[in-house]
């Protein structure tokens, strides 16, 4: 009786374990399978790291160069009234573009994914997914900073300037083709009343839509200019 | 008889510990190789980011060539007024084209959007327009004849569209200078601009235009809150 008893359990333990060891089994093939794509793919990680450095090192250069090129227009100009003031015109178009870096007050609002969410805890009518920020959500953000007035917008550091888009792509979100992720730092210059006073409506929709935003004026906001270039390759000026 | 039970059960029990370690062990490895960025690309999102990284060099490298050739220029005329009053009008016209304050022409795309019975464009309709064809690389935007700058707001104001106290009407026509083929196959790729709309109700045509002209931007651009 007891024998029979003790190898029925021994039996079940066996099984038990059999099972458990498929299953990891199963899932090392799969990890595996990953670890060969790496070896393969190294070389086109090599090759991306590559060109992101030398982007970094033409980035620095051109840097240099613009500090450069400042000194010898000023060199240039020396004592004549009249290029001055176009010289000032110069820099002020410049930090039109989101050139230039800007320091000045505004808010800054921050944008997190609702991390306590899971699909146990929520209800049967509800989507995980509106418990996740999306790139809706970071455009509408904009628009209304947009409206308020802002002069100059970064989100995680992605400053927007003119040919700016925000979108998604699979499931994560595209700013200037760069990749951005939650929580999300939305920085604005501009009259801290204005901006703060009209983003409330908006805030406060988005926080009982799931996702966790805050907004807060401050002094003294840094936003750095646009990494890259604005360049027309198809429009011509036409005078 | 008793003996032999109790080796039994020992064994048992020692196999279950090896066992659970080599599972926790496992368990670990299938953990570490879950790393996200470019560690995880695959083939494709690879090569993908490898383009868009050499344009983005390319385009640096561009406009460093440009600087030190402006840098030299300057340095070459250093004494004459005259000639550096030249130099300095052809930086700032190419930084007026690039704000939108110059009127500019070339190819590209025109889209008109109609309103019609059961559904309207508003500011939201066309706000995803102008996103979209930012991001298909256009250059110089203008939604019925305004120019669209960085900072333009799109706004319903009782129903009626408005763009900088301009109000607007149906039909609403998007001028788009850019890449043509790029332009267009954004937004008539599947899931794209054209199909969304279209589908939800909505009027959207589409042509590829040439010598497209767009007037410039004729609001104001003062900074007041920014500093250097």
């Amino acid at each position: 009786m007891n024998k029979k008893v003790l190898s029925l359990i021994t039996g079940m333990i066996c099984f038990v374990l059999v099972l458990a060891i498929v299953i990891q089994i199963k899932t090392i093939k799969s990890t595996n399978s990953i670890g060969i794509q790496t070896i393969s793919n190294d070389n086109l990680r090599d090759d991306l790291l590559k060109w992101k450095e030398k982007y970094d090192n033409a980035n620095v250069e051109l840097d240099k160069a613009q500090k450069k090129l400042e000194t010898t227009r000023q060199v240039a100009i020396q004592n004549k009234p009249e290029l001055m003031k176009r010289e000032l015109e110069l820099k002020k178009n410049n930090m039109a573009l989101g050139l230039t870096n800007v320091i000045g007050e505004g808010v800054i609002i921050t944008l997190k994914d609702n991390q306590g969410i899971t699909n146990e805890s929520i209800g049967i009518t509800d989507d995980i997914r509106s418990y996740l920020v999306h790139d809706a959500n970071l455009r509408e953000i904009v628009r209304k900073l947009k409206i308020s007035g802002a002069e100059a917008i970064s989100i995680n550091n992605e400053r927007v300037v003119s040919g700016t888009s925000i979108v998604c792509s699979g499931n994560v979100i595209r700013i200037n083709d760069r990749k951005v992720g939650s929580p999300f730092e939305i920085k604005a210059i501009g009259s801290p009343e204005l901006l703060y006073g009209n983003l409330t409506e908006t805030i406060t929709k988005l926080n009982n839509s799931g996702i966790i935003v805050e907004i807060q004026k401050k002094d003294n906001i840094e936003i750095n200019k646009y990494d890259g270039t604005i360049n027309f390759n198809y429009a011509t000026n036409n005078e | 008889m008793k003996k032999d039970k109790k080796i039994v059960s020992i064994t048992v029990l020692f196999m279950c510990i090896i066992l659970t370690c080599v599972m926790f062990m496992q368990f670990k490895i299938a953990r570490q190789t879950n790393l996200t960025d470019i560690k995880n690309m695959n083939e494709d999102e690879l090569k993908s980011e490898i383009l868009l990284w050499q344009n983005r060099y390319n385009e640096i490298d561009q406009k460093l060539t440009n600087r030190k050739l402006t840098i030299a220029e300057y340095e070459s005329i250093m004494q004459n007024n005259d000639e550096t009053t030249k130099m300095l009008d052809k930086e700032l016209h190419e930084l007026e084209k690039l704000i939108g304050i110059t009127d500019v022409e070339g190819n590209g795309v025109v889209i008109t959007l109609e309103d019609n019975e059961d559904k309207g464009v508003t500011a939201g309709v066309l706000l995803n327009l102008v996103n979209e064809l930012k991001y298909a690389g256009g250059e110089a935007i203008s939604i019925n004849g305004i120019r669209i700058v960085n900072m333009t707001d799109i706004v319903d104001v009782n129903y009626i569209v408005q763009i900088e106290g301009h109000k607007l009407s149906s039909p609403y026509i998007i001028k788009c200078i850019g890449e043509q083929n790029f332009l267009s196959n954004t937004l008539n790729s599947k899931d794209g601009y054209i199909r969304t709309y279209t589908d939800s109700g909505m009027t959207v045509k589409m042509e590829t235009q040439n010598n497209i002209k767009i007037d410039r931007y004729n609001g104001n651009l003062d900074i007041k809150y920014s500093n250097n």
